[in-house]
């Protein structure tokens, strides 16, 4: 709580009138003694699954108060020569922005080729489990609540397969029933006998994702033994298939149950709507989500989700490749979104930049949630076929200017968004304890950034959802904040953005607001709990069944 | 996709098309090995092996990045030799921008502007560059000069649509393609999003409608109709115009996938290098160097077996300068590109009399009166062919 002595003089500003708040967000990365640094795996041979590595997750691994980081990282292709054994790596946070390397320690270095991370608790034993997706056979890992985790994988029945290129991955309660289940997208079915090499005037580059066919997804429901079942194709998700990327859970039709929403590069992305019981209907292209207002597929890569806008409905964002917008469909209810990017402006300053990792986080706490865009291209001798574009680039800020309306503030938001690197994965969540959330983007090829949010103070509301009868994450469950003009929303999720996960911990920015009338939690198992005037500038804990 | 002014939409030289630079999954493509050499001299060099130690056959990759550097060469030269010809430096942009490199096309743009202000095509350049760069102003600004020294312009009225559209000004965007001569399938499909965007469902579903009569294949057509429609509450329409436009997209999807499959990187490079060299050669013998311009239509008839303008240069400078067996061989490769053009079967009977082919002349004459009936010159022609022949 660094600022909370000086936070009633620091909200003056606040009260002038014309006063815009101010997004600062800086680059911190060295501070941290984070040393990580990713591999893609590559020797110049360019196989298309260098280009979509990797996510990551911002999650409490040890359940000390603090959000630890798990970076993800490539492994030696073939033809590739590895100077030692590249792994996944996992940093606990030690406060005041120092990290230690505890990968050996908790037995999370995953040695395979991670692409896509989701955590939650699955056993309901109340500590984070790790499920990741790879090139090659997925990882489960259970953590075994003293800081250290065990390769459940083949006990729980969830490597989906040996040969797949994974994407994102998403844990979810599809039917109620108060245990996690699993979703897994799939990128193309690439193999080193059908790789292709292509060519920009001369120049080696990748291929893309229609050189490919794309596989079909898979869903596992978990037997609430520790293991899951395969329903892929019982449950109706393996019926359409897409070169998946990101991958977000969320009621998207307000009918209480958990929708999947699938980003697909390339082949137009995926809505599974569900029944309340584990039964899913394709249904994209009919709410308006499949492609953009022109009817056009785009490379979509990062997914997110939340209300932009404040009026109670759960809005998605996609980032896309170059010369796309980033583009955001509002929820119009009844099952229709709309294209709105060019009226909020909410692909500005996106076309020229190969977009992945997003995050729609309340920056500035002033109870409109901002966007974060984490750029980079995939050819890394973009320079030699296309001046438009480069390979290493800034991130975005579009700051949510109120009502969903965004204007680029990019350059005015400190010296976080200018960092250059070919980002892939990016999450967010409050690293500090301070009230407002920091960003964490993992680099193809490079160091990651860490920014800390340095933005102007404001009022806040934190929070965590213990489920009884529900899942112990409260995984599905819809939070209302009611604080005077404005009701706030989210819903707890796990597995977001580009193929990364954060965010287990609810935020909402309250601005000047110094009031909460309520909050009202929705619980996926159908309870309604209800909090009176909880204290502000504070994370609060609702276990299920609170009043 | 929007594609940039051609070369041939040069001002001076003339006429014709190039298709748009694709910086994109799309224009990725696998290239065959291709067995064609780079140039003559290449063709000269593998005739010397047995004297000399073999050559390593260079890879495609390297064949087309030697292309791409003749390429920029032979415009590079031009522009140095005439570097206050507004033609020879536009040229010049359109080759850096083919070659990916848009900064430095839109600086040869912006000089060919300087050096003649009325240029249409340096102006839809510059806004479309502008376009991809996401600078929605400036675009728009290049756009309205453009439509300014020809308001029938019709790439640069629907580009300046859209860069009303990309910032939100719908109004401004519906009054441009509502006041244009004529719209094209997409001007119509664009209308029709804008007025979604401003929630005046009847005219956007009106004009996807009417996009589809322009174009009864266009898929994205029936997309926008679907939304329309589902917006305005008719779901079983919505549904129809969906499942419409899900097999139109299938179709299209799995030709681009054929497409993919069967892309050759190397032909099309030099298919783009042939181009090129044909322009350059038209600035060049405006700038009487008729040396120069052949030496280039030559190289591009080499290159590009289909390329039917450098083989009608070289006609015409041949039949110009006399050399009639060539012009001869010249028109007649472009009447088997391009069969139905009369005046190269006039040219070729023309020819031929000089070379005293009177009963080619005679059929090449027949073959102009069978394409033109209407025109005086074929029938003038074959009566005279014919009574020479009756003498």
């Amino acid at each position: 709580m660094r600022l909370l002595v000086t936070f009633s003089a620091l909200l003056w500003p606040l009260l002038l009138p014309g006063f815009a708040a101010l997004i600062e967000l800086r680059n911190v990365t060295k501070e941290t003694g984070i040393n990580f640094v990713h591999t893609d795996g590559s020797a110049g041979n360019r196989y298309i699954v260098e280009t979509v590595a990797s996510g990551l997750a911002l999650f409490d691994y040890d359940n000390d108060g603090d959000v630890d980081i798990y970076f993800l990282n490539g492994a030696p292709l073939r033809g590739t020569k590895a100077q030692g054994t590249p792994r996944n790596s996992l940093w606990r946070n030690e406060g005041n922005w120092k990290f230690t390397d505890v990968t050996s320690a908790s037995g999370l270095g995953d040695e395979a080729y991670g692409l896509g991370v989701a955590t939650a608790d699955y056993d309901n034993d109340g500590d984070q489990d790790v499920y990741i997706s790879n090139f090659g056979p997925n990882k489960l890992y259970r953590n075994n609540g003293d800081g250290t985790f065990s390769d459940v994988t083949e006990k729980a029945g969830v490597s989906d397969g040996n040969t797949k290129i994974g994407a994102g991955v998403a844990f979810l309660d599809m039917d109620g029933d108060g245990d996690l289940d699993i979703f897994a997208a799939h990128y193309v079915n690439f193999t080193y006998d059908n790789h292709r090499s292509v060519r920009f005037n001369g120049h080696p580059a990748y291929a893309g994702p229609l050189d490919f066919q794309p596989s079909p997804f898979t869903l596992f429901r978990n037997n609430g033994n520790g293991t899951f079942t395969d329903v892929s194709s019982e449950s109706g998700v393996a019926k359409s298939r897409g070169a998946g990327m990101g991958v977000i859970c969320a009621d998207f039709d307000n009918d209480r149950d958990t929708d999947i929403f699938v980003g697909n590069d390339k082949t137009g992305n995926s809505l599974f709507v569900n029944d309340g019981k584990g039964n899913f209907k394709e249904n994209a292209g009919l709410a308006g989500v499949a492609y953009d207002l022109a009817g056009r597929a785009q490379g979509s890569m990062g997914v997110e989700c939340a209300d932009v806008d404040n009026d109670g409905l759960l809005d998605l964002f996609v980032t896309t490749y170059q010369q796309e917008l980033a583009t955001l469909f509002k929820n119009q209810g009844k099952g229709l979104f709309e294209d709105v990017t060019r009226l909020t402006k909410a692909g500005e300053g996106t076309l020229r930049y190969v977009k992945w990792g997003v995050g729609i986080v309340d920056f500035d706490n002033d109870a409109s949630r901002d966007l974060f865009i984490a750029c980079g291209h995939l050819h890394d001798n973009v320079h030699l076929f296309d001046s438009t574009t480069v390979y290493e680039s800034p991130s975005i800020v579009l700051r949510n200017t109120g009502g969903g309306k965004f204007q680029n503030v990019s350059e005015q938001a400190g010296d976080g968004p200018a960092v250059k690197r070919s980002a892939r994965g990016a999450a967010f969540d409050d690293l500090d304890n301070d009230g407002d959330i920091d960003a964490v983007i993992l680099n193809s090829r490079r160091e990651p950034t860490i920014l800390r949010n340095d933005s102007q103070p404001a009022h806040w509301l934190g929070v965590r959802l213990i489920g009884a009868r529900s899942n112990r994450d409260g995984i599905g469950a819809r939070v209302t904040v009611v604080a005077g003009d404005v009701s706030l929303v989210d819903e707890v999720r796990s597995g977001r953005g580009y193929q990364s996960d954060y965010g287990r911990r609810l935020h909402f920015g309250l601005g000047m607001r110094d009031r909460v009338e309520r909050v009202e939690i929705q619980w996926p198992g159908g309870r309604k709990d209800v909090i009176q005037e909880p204290a502000i500038d504070r994370l609060l804990t609702v276990p299920e069944g609170r009043e | 996709m929007i594609g940039y002014p051609t070369q041939h939409q040069m001002k001076k030289p003339g006429k014709g098309g190039r298709g748009p630079i694709r910086k994109h999954w799309l224009a990725v493509g696998i290239c065959a090995v291709a067995l064609v050499p780079v140039s003559l001299i290449w063709i000269n060099r593998s005739h010397d092996r047995r004297l000399n130690p073999p050559s390593v056959t260079p890879s495609p990759a390297d064949q087309e990045r030697a292309l791409r550097a003749e390429q920029l060469q032979a415009a590079e030269k031009l522009a140095a030799l005439f570097p206050d010809n507004d033609d020879a430096v536009y040229l010049l942009g359109l080759v850096h921008n083919e070659q990916g490199d848009s900064a430095g096309a839109m600086k040869h743009w912006e000089r060919s502007l300087e050096l003649d202000a009325s240029r249409t095509d340096a102006n839809d350049s510059l806004g479309y560059a502008f376009l991809l760069r996401d600078d929605y102003e400036k675009a728009e600004g290049y756009f309205r000069k453009a439509l300014t020294l020809d308001p029938k312009l019709a790439t640069a009225n629907f580009r300046l649509a859209n860069a009303l559209v990309h910032q939100g000004k719908m109004r401004e965007a519906v009054a441009i393609l509502e006041s244009a001569n004529s719209l094209s399938a997409e001007g119509h499909r664009l209308l029709g999003e804008a007025y979604q965007h401003l929630k005046e469902y009847p005219k956007a579903k009106a004009s996807y409608e009417s996009a589809l009569t322009a174009n009864t294949n266009l898929a994205e057509a029936y997309y926008g109709l679907s939304r329309v429609l589902a917006q305005s509450g008719e779901e079983d329409r919505s549904k129809e115009c969906w499942t419409r436009f899900s097999a139109l997209k299938s179709q299209t999807d799995q030709q681009a996938r054929q497409i993919r499959t069967e892309y050759d990187s190397l032909a099309i490079t030099k298919r783009s290098v042939a181009q090129t060299h044909t322009d350059v050669g038209r600035v060049y013998i405006l700038n009487q160097r008729p040396k120069d311009a052949e030496q280039l239509w030559l190289q591009a008839a080499a290159l590009d077996a289909g390329n039917t303008l450098c083989r009608l240069q070289l006609a015409i400078h041949y039949h110009q300068t006399e050399q009639h067996a060539e012009a001869l061989r010249y028109y007649q490769e472009v009447a088997r590109l391009d069969p139905g053009d009369a005046l190269v079967h006039l040219n070729i009977g023309r020819v031929s009399l000089k070379l005293n082919q009177v009963p080619q002349a005679e059929a090449a004459f027949k073959k102009v009166v069978e394409l033109a009936p209407n025109r005086p010159e074929g029938h003038a022609a074959l009566a005279q062919v014919q009574e020479m022949l009756r003498k």
